[in-house]
């Protein structure tokens, strides 16, 4: 799969309202959930390209299981952000999870856990389909400049990627896909 | 029975108003003075910290047990926080510390060379590919000064060295998971305290792992409890052999309760007096003071063995005897140590009420009291006189001869603490409580500017092996910091640099200009200022040492892993940085315990004196004074020997009770040197062998105490008696009368 590019052709119908689409779901992948993710941000020309699995951890938390370009583990909780890289001696690194980004880690987190995204709904949205498939727009954070937008694209019922945009920021797309 | 309702009115009214104002006080200070400071305050926040290890092979055991525990303890209204892993600082500080980054951690111009730039952006490109990536990355690349890249990496540090595992803190030797709390900021209970530490070690338990508790309250409210329940066994045997004993000779409850509440008045009174002057009493002053004020039981015991005949002169010299006691604690006030400032004033004023109640409430009746015959061990000591002087130089000269840096601590920890503490260093880095170093500034600025130059020698000093870490404020907040940001190059520099280091990673050169408004914006933050260390959490860690007065400001900075405290010591003091102390907190303590022994000793010396003086006085004959002084000098000298051969040196509260000692001696004295008595030779014998009885069981149950301090006051009283008892006892070889 190409990097960054939905189906040519989306046969499927597209979602008839924001909650059908805010229902679609990675393809018939069964668990764990492969992902590829492309980083854009202002600094630099080409997007940082990371690959892996997601899963859902015991106590509900999201793992994020990275195999390119570092091995690493990232255990992503209500609140915090726990790393673990082997390379560096295993050791753990923990961050707040801001604001900004909650929204998107709770999508992340409701798409493997197959749980609802409804809460999605409750921001402003604009969904748009055409022969390539569906986009669902929803902005989460309306702080001064930084409008954080979360764009869902898919074909029919199936989730193809999620990104975040941060307006001036870094852009993170996750495409679900086979592992490299 | 009117005789006794009335005082018994008044003991009630008393004990009410102590129920009502008396706030007991327990502080080190009151003993020790300002090197108590240094010594540690169960009161201040550090001193509220708790480190509970919890031990297990099993890894994930121990880890649960680690997670419960920390949820029960935090739902409790006796701990303000608790961690057991890792915490992230809030989104909130990571903002302001983004803000104040150059304030903290100011670059160097070295940081913003082309190269290192150039460095930093690829680092920051990478982290862009972590999972934290999504958090820091974006401001690693605006900021590749590196300014709040170690800012991160430094709140990212572990306390102690600890690692961590499934988020729970893990001990350096992997065989305990560790859960640090902070108490509440509330006084220090003994009980609620232990009531904690026996809830975590039940809980413990559930969990199947083995636990350990440390931590300045906790190892206070054992200490305590350990002392208070030897103190209450002690009381309770005492009082109950001494009721049994009283009970015997007396052979009536009306005596009885004749006999005690005298006693009971006089401490009750004392403790309200002490209350009103000091404005609280110290527990040192309670419980040592009470025990001392036990020799006010002699004063109705020798009014009742006196009987009617003899009424006036026995008050006579049962007030001069208070009355010189008194005078001999009252020089406690000279030592200026205000727990033994206000055990003198306890002492004096429980002796003169206990003295003039029994006056009062004690009846003038002739009495038939058992008691042994004493009279049967009087003995000849040819030449008392000259043997008495000698003994006394002799027993001078033993206690001179004591080593003087041989002090024994106030109070001496259970045992199992120190087995704690053992445990407790090969888990995790403890901060050295013997060594410590101090930095003063006039504020806050100058604190940090001290700190910075302190930092290198400190760095050395663990490079070096001589440390394995430390903590100080300095280490989070750099000082000098607006000398240093004003050395930077302007924005447009800034500018021409980070353009050069972006296209040299192949890098947007356009993003040059954000990078350069966040640059501006970093140079013209605000300062920190003291309010903001109140203002986070993180904050306040950090500057959990620091202390403000109205001199300035005082951080004791934390030393772990000290190995070489003499290198580090001759490190420090080489660089000659004003402001800045290092010392071994156990020598000064020892050195003030030296001091407060010789002040007390000189003082009590000078009380003696002064007691004696009073005595002649009252008398109004000096020879028989005389007699009476050198009688209770050797006696006690002998005591004082014997102690000191024994133990290697008297201790503070063993010089105290040595001037009960001499009290009981007066008392004796007083009347078994009566040349008017020789026709009621049993009477006074009988007296005395009461007082001595009761004093003996009082005191010798507190001598087989299990804690230190009881069994020393105990040891040296009863000891002190035997020997008073002996020496007065003791007849010269011409007198066949068995006067002097």
């Amino acid at each position: 799969m190409t990097s960054g590019t939905s189906p040519a052709l989306c046969p499927a119908k597209a979602p008839i309202d924001v909650g059908q689409a805010l229902d679609a779901r990675p393809g018939p992948q069964g668990k764990p959930l492969n992902y590829r993710e492309e980083i854009y941000h202002p600094a630099i020309a080409d997007p940082v390209v990371t690959s892996g699995w997601f899963e859902v951890g015991k106590n509900g938390s999201l793992i994020r299981h990275q195999l390119k370009p570092v091995a690493e583990v990232t255990r992503i909780g209500e609140n915090f952000i726990f790393q673990r890289r082997e390379s560096e001696g295993g050791e753990n690194s923990i961050f707040p999870i801001p604001s900004e980004l909650a929204p998107l880690l709770s999508s992340l987190r409701s798409i493997v856990q197959q749980t609802s995204k409804k809460t999605l709904i409750s921001y402003p949205h604009t969904l748009e389909a055409n022969r390539s498939g569906w986009r669902l727009s929803v902005q989460t954070d309306g702080s001064g400049a930084r409008k954080n937008v979360i764009v869902l694209e898919g074909c029919g019922d199936v989730l193809n990627s999620v990104e975040l945009q941060i307006l001036n920021r870094e852009r993170r797309r996750i495409i679900f896909a086979p592992a490299s | 029975m009117t005789r006794l309702a009335v005082p018994a009115v008044i003991l009630g009214v008393l004990l009410t108003l102590i129920a009502l104002y008396v706030e007991p006080r327990s502080d080190a200070e009151a003993i020790l003075g300002p090197v108590a400071q240094d010594a540690g305050n169960i009161e201040s926040a550090n001193d509220r910290q708790l480190i509970v290890a919890l031990v297990s092979e099993d890894r994930q055991k121990r880890i649960a047990a680690a997670r419960g525990i920390a949820d029960w303890l935090s739902a409790q209204d006796l701990v303000s926080k608790v961690r057991e892993g890792p915490e992230a600082p809030s989104a909130s500080f990571l903002d302001w510390v983004w803000e104040r980054r150059f304030h903290l951690n100011p670059p160097s111009p070295d940081d913003l060379s082309v190269e290192a730039l150039s460095d930093r952006l690829a680092q920051a490109r990478k982290v862009l590919s972590r999972g934290s990536g999504m958090l820091v990355g974006d401001r690693l690349l605006r900021d590749p000064t590196g300014s709040f890249a170690d800012l991160v990496d430094r709140l990212g540090q572990a306390p102690a060295g600890l690692k961590q595992q499934d988020g729970v803190w893990q001990s350096l030797d992997d065989t305990a998971a560790i859960v640090f709390a902070t108490l509440a900021n509330r006084p220090f209970e003994t009980a609620e305290t232990m009531r904690l530490a026996t809830e975590i070690r039940t809980r413990a338990r559930e969990f199947g792992v083995e636990n350990y508790l440390l931590g300045p309250r906790i190892i206070a409210a054992e200490i305590s409890t350990q002392t208070s329940r030897a103190a209450r066994f002690a009381a309770l045997a005492a009082t109950g052999l001494l009721l049994v004993w009283l009970a015997w000779i007396l052979r009536s409850a009306g005596r009885l309760v004749t006999t005690f509440l005298p006693l009971a008045l006089g401490v009750a009174t004392a403790t309200l007096v002490v209350q009103l002057g000091f404005g609280s009493v110290h527990v040192v002053t309670l419980g040592f003071g009470g025990a001392l004020t036990g020799l006010a039981l002699d004063y109705p015991l020798h009014l009742l063995a006196h009987g009617r005949e003899k009424r006036r002169q026995t008050e006579r010299l049962v007030l001069l005897g208070a009355v010189t006691t008194a005078v001999g604690f009252l020089a406690l006030f000279g030592s200026g140590v205000p727990a033994l400032m206000q055990t003198g004033l306890f002492v004096a004023t429980g002796l003169a009420v206990a003295a003039i109640a029994s006056r009062l409430i004690v009846p003038s009746a002739d009495s038939d009291l058992r008691s042994p015959p004493m009279e049967r061990l009087v003995w000849r000591l040819p030449y008392k006189a000259w043997i008495e002087v000698f003994v006394v130089v002799g027993g001078i000269a033993v206690i001179a001869s004591a080593p003087t840096g041989s002090v024994r601590t106030l109070f001496e920890p259970p045992g199992q603490v120190d087995r704690v503490i053992a445990k407790f260093a090969k888990m995790l880095p403890l901060p050295s409580g013997q060594h410590v170093l101090t930095i003063v500034g006039k504020d806050l600025a100058e604190l940090l500017e001290r700190q910075a130059a302190l930092r290198p020698v400190l760095d050395a000093a663990v490079s070096q092996g001589m440390l394995g870490r430390y903590s100080m404020l300095g280490q989070f907040m750099a000082g000098g910091a607006a000398e240093v940001l004003s050395q930077l190059p302007p924005p447009e520099e800034y500018y021409r640099r980070v353009t050069i280091a972006l296209r040299a990673n192949g890098m947007v050169a356009d993003f040059a200009a954000i990078q350069r408004e966040n640059y501006r914006s970093a140079l013209t933050a605000p300062g920190v200022t003291p309010e903001d260390l109140k203002a986070f959490p993180e904050t306040r860690i950090a500057a959990a040492h620091l202390r403000q007065s109205q001199s300035g400001w005082r951080e004791r900075i934390q030393l772990f892993g000290l190995r070489e405290p003499a290198a580090l010591s001759r490190a420090v003091t080489s660089v000659n940085i004003a402001g800045v102390e290092i010392f071994d907190i156990q020598n000064r303590i020892e050195n003030a315990l030296v001091e407060l022994r010789k002040q007390v000793a000189t003082w009590l010396g000078i009380g003696a004196l002064a007691a004696f003086a009073v005595l002649a006085i009252g008398l109004g004959d000096w020879r028989r004074a005389w007699g009476i002084a050198r009688t209770t000098a050797a006696a006690t000298a002998v005591t004082g020997a014997v102690l000191t051969l024994g133990g290697g040196t008297v201790g503070v509260f063993q010089i105290v009770a040595l001037t009960l000692v001499v009290g009981i001696g007066i008392d004796y004295g007083l009347f078994l040197s009566d040349p008017e008595q020789n026709q009621q030779e049993r009477a006074r014998y009988r007296s005395v062998a009461l007082c001595a009885g009761s004093t003996l069981i009082a005191f010798s149950v507190m001598g087989l105490a299990s804690v230190r301090l009881l069994q020393e006051i105990g040891l040296t009283v009863s000891l002190g008696v035997l020997v008073m008892v002996c020496f007065n006892l003791a007849q010269p070889k011409r007198r066949g009368t068995g006067g002097r």
